[in-house]
């Protein structure tokens, strides 16, 4: 008899289940934003060490500087400022990019010179403006630290070797997806965000804004040209190297200003924005997109809503 | 010294056996495996990449992941594919660099095919917002004189057939379409009065340069369009398949020649065996 109830209880539990699942993927929006992923198949192992190797200042040159002196993930994987700054207090060209869900990124750096993370990893060890080293240097400081090699040797049993370095980097830097409200949101909790977030969003997409920054990442997966509707870089003046954008990469004329579109997840803690820092709040940048890239005007109560939807793209956690 | 000379011929024999071994070995059946699942994967990619560039042109996908994936995917299995058609058959290598530059093509081609289409899309969308604001703006300038709501009236008209004929861009293919629209902006920027109010004048630039910007990504999405349809992916895949499929064939039947000289050869080395252990084992004949 008990084995008889036991069997009604499990089938109940497993009705239940399926139309609770039933029910949440109905509730799920279909929007041009895509939620992030609840769970990611990555070697907890090789987060686990490329978390150290990401905060390891052996790294640069001087040992003065980790990747994460100018990804600081607690605040919004930036540095905060207009350039980035690398050893010896040298102000580099650029600003940094967020390396807060940079695993979605189709591609890496503003011109996206890099294909995949573990490429980008090798860059700025090497650029002597940023880290200022090579791997020769690198692995003769790591390989001096027995219980470093031990380690590593526990996850990469051929030793310490530049592509396992990058790799474990890569990986510690794909574990970095920060959901937040919006992303529950999406996912039906309809009062994940309140009356004027919706309303900033539903602008967000009316404007236009969604033609770039969209998918799972919010922008991250295309190239555009900055300056579509109006000439930024002619406004601007003093056009630098970095300006060109893709065309340092590919020489090819289509593909001057043309840069990497960034996501906007976390966008409320990653400024100054664009890749010339030139824009120091997000009222600011929004002013730039709708002249250049919209090339039209809004109202500024309208402007505001949309400044508090970006906000719904804050991370709740992945910051820590 | 004897002793020393039959090692040598020992080895020697052993030698023979172990080379002839060896060529058996040359070739795994598995990698016939692989390689046709790699090629399958990328004929895969490049149908779903025709599929979501056509779904993102008529709007149907909502964002470019779709299109995003499939280059991701074909990168990675570019990286587990290297060296494993040479490995086969040197020759192979022109095919996989020529079918790598086809990838590398289309790679490029619908990077710029998405960022062409979002700018198209955007305007296309506003497009009518901006005439119905400059309409606005022209109904308040006309109330001013009876010559200027004339004026007005006019500009009106043709604001309307220049969203007309922008409207139509977005289903129609045809270029000559895109010439009347250019002719049409040509006129009505020549209808811009320098004493438009200044509301007014924002207006109308606003309208005209989403015009342009449909007309000018219009003809570059048909180019686009073009130059993926001519990416030959689909046949550099056909190829590579053909190739490493014969190249395989070739190398099985070698490897089938060296089987049979291996059995023939240990044969011979057991019957050699088997005489000379006859030989030794035979009874001294008798002194006499």
């Amino acid at each position: 008899m008990q084995t008889k109830n036991k069997g009604w209880i499990k089938k109940l539990a497993m009705v239940a289940a399926l139309a609770a699942a039933q029910n949440a993927s109905a509730q799920m929006l279909d929007e041009p934003i895509k939620p992030l992923p609840a769970k990611l198949d990555l070697d907890a192992r090789k987060v686990a060490l490329g978390k150290q190797l990401f905060h390891d200042k052996r790294l640069s040159k001087d040992n003065s500087l980790s990747c994460a002196s100018c990804h600081e993930i607690s605040k919004g994987g930036v540095d905060g400022q207009q350039f980035a700054t690398g050893i010896k207090g040298q102000v580099g060209p650029i600003n940094t990019p967020t390396v807060l869900n940079s695993g979605l990124n189709f591609r890496q750096f503003w011109n996206g010179r890099a294909a995949t993370l573990e490429e980008q990893a090798a860059g700025p060890v090497h650029n002597p403006g940023e880290m200022g080293s090579n791997w020769q240097e690198v692995l003769g400081k790591l390989g001096q630290d027995a219980a470093f090699v031990a380690q590593f040797k526990a996850v990469y049993p051929d030793g310490v070797q530049p592509r396992h370095i990058q790799e474990a980097i890569a990986t510690f830097e794909r574990s970095l997806i920060t959901p937040g409200r919006f992303d529950r949101y999406l996912l039906g909790d309809s009062r994940a965000i309140d009356e004027d977030e919706k309303q900033g969003y539903q602008l967000f997409k009316n404007y236009g804004c969604v033609a770039c920054h969209q998918g799972m990442g919010v922008g991250g997966n295309m190239y555009q040209t900055f300056g579509v509707l109006g000439n930024y870089f002619k406004d601007k003046g003093k056009v630098t190297e970095a300006d060109l954008g893709r065309y340092a990469v590919t020489k090819n004329e289509a593909d001057r200003h043309v840069f990497k579109v960034p996501s906007l997840r976390n966008v409320e803690l990653t400024a100054p924005y664009f890749h010339d820092g030139s824009a120091k709040t997000l009222d600011e940048a929004i002013d730039v997109m709708f002249r250049y890239q919209l090339g039209r005007s809004a109202p500024a109560a309208d402007k505001a809503l949309i400044v508090k939807f970006l906000k719904t793209l804050t991370g709740e956690k992945g910051m820590q | 010294m004897k002793t020393l000379l039959r090692l040598v011929v020992f080895a020697v024999l052993a030698a023979g056996l172990w080379l002839l071994y060896r060529e058996t070995l040359g070739v795994d059946p598995a990698q016939r495996e692989q390689v046709a699942s790699i090629l399958n994967e990328l004929r895969q990619i490049d149908a779903q990449w025709d599929v979501h560039v056509l779904r993102s042109k008529t709007g149907l996908d909502k964002n470019y992941d779709p299109l995003t994936r499939p280059q991701t995917a074909a990168l990675q299995l570019l990286e587990t594919w290297t060296g494993k058609l040479a490995a086969v058959d040197y020759r192979l290598s022109d095919s996989e660099t020529q079918l790598k530059e086809a990838l590398f093509a289309k790679i490029d081609l619908v990077d710029r095919f998405k960022a062409q289409n979002a700018v198209l899309r955007n305007s296309l969308r506003f497009v009518p917002l901006a005439a119905e604001d400059l309409k606005a703006k022209a109904r308040e300038a006309g109330e001013a004189t009876p010559a200027k709501r004339a004026e007005m009236a006019a500009l009106i008209e043709s604001v309307d057939q220049v969203l007309i004929d922008t409207l139509k861009l977005e289903t129609a293919r045809d270029a000559e379409l895109n010439s009347n629209l250019r002719r049409r902006v040509g006129k009505l920027v020549e209808r811009r009065g320098s004493d438009y109010p200044k509301a007014l004048g924002e207006s109308f630039d606003t309208f005209l340069n989403h015009v342009a910007t449909i007309s000018a990504q219009k003809e570059r999405e048909e180019e686009l369009l073009e130059q993926l349809g001519r990416v030959p992916l689909a046949e550099r895949i056909e190829a590579v398949d053909r190739g490493f499929m014969s190249a395989f064939e070739r190398m099985l039947g070698k490897r089938e020649n060296y089987r049979l000289m291996m059995f023939a050869y240990a044969g011979f080395l057991l019957a050699l065996m088997a005489f000379l252990l006859g030989r030794g084992s035979r009874p001294e004949p008798l002194a006499a």
